[in-house]
């Protein structure tokens, strides 16, 4: 029975990653629950644990994918490619749950569900671009020459996570400021919200860190059935 | 938008996020613990 065959089990790290993650959710979500309702927003304010959180992952995501395609194109370990493609997928999940929750947010706060202001067009041109990144890598067969694409890509890719963060701050728009504005180190808000955010960002967190690993070991899986089949 | 409504309104954006979340960690559960294997 070769590797592809045997029946694989979640290993111990990504099992404790995931019991992590799911200890500090339920923490988080105590917390967001027991947070104080904003001054103008009220309990709307809620959405931002989720927002945040996600948009957090899906910056983290888009990283740690332009990472692994630098580390493809020196070290040309397929293994690499296949954590900067699993990882760009979770960062497309996490990315598209940014747009939903900041449209539920949207349509309450400025009474419509989108408005092309600058951090909204710049989060859906980023959306578009790792849809663009799946396109083609669905687009090219030779796995070697999909591979560099790719990862050409996803380095590519990155360049749209810092003109997203800092479109609140160039352009004027509608959408509120950094939460947590590294720029100017400060935070705009309570201590018990600021709490709340920031153990939701380490629930979504470890959460990514057990996806990627487990993706990561469902792609070289799939690899290695193809080269045993090939 | 009244108060109850809005807390409706917060509960149904949070259970929509966390489906996502959680049906996509279980597809992957799925995958790699070898009941979604294709073959």
């Amino acid at each position: 029975m070769n590797n592809a065959e045997k029946p694989s089990k979640l290993d111990p790290t990504s099992r404790a990653l995931l019991v992590a993650g799911l200890l500090v959710f339920a923490a988080g979500q105590y917390l967001a629950f027991k947070a104080p309702p904003d001054v103008q927003q009220g309990y709307l304010i809620r959405i931002l644990y989720v927002h945040v959180a996600a948009a957090w992952v899906a910056y983290l995501a888009f990283f740690v994918a332009m990472t692994y395609a630098v580390l493809y194109l020196w070290k040309q370990n397929p293994a690499y490619d296949r954590l900067s493609a699993a990882s760009a997928e979770i960062g497309l999940v996490f990315m598209l749950l940014t747009l939903f929750g900041g449209m539920m947010w949207a349509r309450p706060t400025w009474g419509v569900f989108w408005t092309w202001e600058p951090r909204l067009t710049t989060s859906a041109i980023l959306t578009a671009f790792y849809v663009g990144y799946f396109l083609l890598r669905h687009a090219i067969e030779d796995p070697e020459f999909r591979a560099k694409a790719a990862a050409a890509a996803a380095i590519l890719g990155v360049v749209n996570i810092p003109i997203n963060y800092m479109s609140v701050y160039w352009w004027r728009s509608i959408h509120q400021t950094a939460t947590i504005d590294i720029i100017n180190r400060k935070t705009h808000m309570d201590a018990s919200m600021l709490v709340a955010m920031l153990v939701n960002l380490l629930a979504t967190t470890l959460f990514y860190i057990a996806f990627l690993r487990i993706k990561g070991a469902i792609a070289a899986r799939l690899a290695e059935r193809e080269e045993w089949d090939g | 938008m009244g108060k109850a409504d809005l807390g409706v309104f917060v509960t149904a954006v949070y259970v929509a996020t966390y489906l996502l979340i959680f049906g996509y960690g279980a597809y992957l559960l799925w995958r790699a613990t070898g009941v979604g294997r294709e073959d």
